[in-house]
């Protein structure tokens, strides 16, 4: 990597952080306030109408989702190209971390595609094409069963990169030494998951 | 039925610019024989299971008791020593290859200096010799010293490379071996003296951070070394060194 040795640190603590805050902090919240779908129309065009409402609205949308966004799939991209992502598992059996280090590398990649992707149709046609987003335009774009397999692969590939994010963040900042935390972690990690991606394809269905 | 020959498969290279082949070899069965004396029964009689006469093959080996870490090597896909490797528990034709994360000297020789580059640049020593007599160290109690002691048996044996997706043969990662080095000197009331140069040497290029968490070393590590409790704990130890260098304390 052409970064400065020094910077190398920190960019990766930088990079490890910046994936729980702002942008996991973002999902959480993203998630939490789509479920607003689950209650009908009426519900989510109140919270779309709150969040469009907000003061400081394009510096949050910049400065805490945007640009974390692109710092962290960006230097995620160089993180991947310094490790041979395809290694064999040596002799060692199919070992659950060593598949979760494939894993979280391709979920990254496919979350680049599939976040520019929703962004585009859910954001830059607002801000940038006068396209009205509510519960209407979104059931409309979302009817497709092509539409809602993009979303079930973006939902599931969010939940688990965020999920074993948490395992990551927690064993690189040192949060979990003993092995017997570190598997508690991985546990916790997998429920995360589990939860998120339950939640994320209910909302997707409440579009009807 | 009882086997009377042991059939080994040997990855042949003869320098690092030339192309590698496959070598086979059949030599009489001796029970409890290991790998190194299979190799020392194939250097005797050099000739492939063709019949055609062949360069002796080439490896490293010292101890013959898996305390050094010289004969690393691949055995049937499997990054292990050489002579702890018993032919008796091995599957048939055994295969035997260089480690690959290692600039290949010959045959089954590689060059593992990255590895003692690693700990040179880490600081992996404790300083003692002073212009004066510097006296006796502290006392360790006996729960540090158990801890100290799994650290310890590490031999740079290279399997904890070998086995690290983020190891390849241009990265520059330290890998597990020397990151829990740091760890065991710096947990030494002697070597803690010099725990901040350990720390810097280890946020260095090449060093801590570029760990992916695949968590294979700890599992290909011959001593059982908890290698991943060690990165963990350096990750706790960089964090407070950062917290106190940003804020103080």
């Amino acid at each position: 990597m052409a970064t400065p040795a020094v910077w190398q640190f920190y960019l990766r603590r930088l990079h490890s952080l910046a994936g729980i805050f702002p942008i996991g902090v973002f999902l959480l919240e993203h998630f939490f306030g789509n479920a607003f779908a689950t209650r009908g129309p009426e519900a989510y065009n109140r919270y779309v109408e709150f969040l469009l409402g907000m003061p400081y609205l394009p510096v949050l949308e910049i400065g805490l989702v945007f640009g974390p966004l692109l710092f962290h799939g960006i230097y995620g991209l160089f993180i991947t190209a310094g490790g041979d992502a395809f290694h064999p598992a040596q002799g060692l059996g199919a070992r659950y971390h060593n598949v979760a280090y494939l894993l979280q590398r391709i979920t990254g990649i496919i979350l680049l595609v599939y976040i520019s992707y929703h962004v585009w149709n859910t954001r830059v046609q607002a801000v940038f094409f006068g396209q009205h987003v509510d519960y209407a335009y979104m059931a409309r774009y979302l009817a497709p069963t092509y539409e809602k397999a993009v979303y079930i692969v973006g939902i599931l590939c969010a939940c688990y990169h965020f999920a074993h994010g948490l395992f990551n963040f927690a064993y690189k900042w040192g949060l979990t030494v003993s092995a017997k935390a570190q598997q508690a972690m991985t546990y916790a990690s997998l429920v995360v998951f589990a939860a998120m991606s339950a939640v994320g394809i209910h909302i997707l269905f409440s579009f009807k | 039925m009882a086997k009377n020959t042991i059939e080994l498969k040997i990855k042949r290279q003869d320098g690092p610019n030339v192309a590698a082949r496959w070598e086979e070899f059949s030599i009489p069965y001796k029970p409890n024989t290991n790998i190194i004396s299979a190799l020392m029964e194939v250097r005797r009689h050099p000739y492939t299971v063709q019949g055609q006469k062949t360069t002796p093959p080439v490896w490293d080996a010292n101890c013959l008791e898996e305390v050094c870490g010289a004969c690393s090597m691949i055995i049937n896909g499997k990054v292990r020593q050489a002579c702890s490797a018993l032919i008796d528990h091995l599957e048939q034709p055994i295969a035997l290859e260089p480690m690959t994360k290692f600039p290949l000297v010959r045959d089954l020789v590689v060059d593992r200096r990255r590895m003692f580059d690693a700990l040179k640049r880490m600081h992996a020593w404790i300083p003692i010799d002073g212009t004066y007599n510097l006296g006796p160290g502290p006392r360790v109690d006996p729960n540090m010293q158990a801890g100290a002691y799994s650290l310890a048996r590490c031999m740079t044996c290279g399997c904890c490379l070998e086995v690290c997706p983020q190891v390849t043969p241009t990265s520059k990662f330290i890998g597990a071996a020397a990151i829990s080095q740091v760890r065991l000197f710096n947990m030494h009331p002697t070597g803690k003296m010099h725990a901040r140069e350990r720390l810097e040497a280890l946020m260095g290029e090449g060093g801590l951070q570029d760990c992916g968490n695949a968590q294979n070393c700890v599992h290909a590590c011959p001593k059982e070394i908890p290698l991943t409790e060690s990165i963990a704990a350096m990750g706790r130890e960089t964090t407070a060194y950062v917290l106190k260098r940003l804020f103080g304390g």
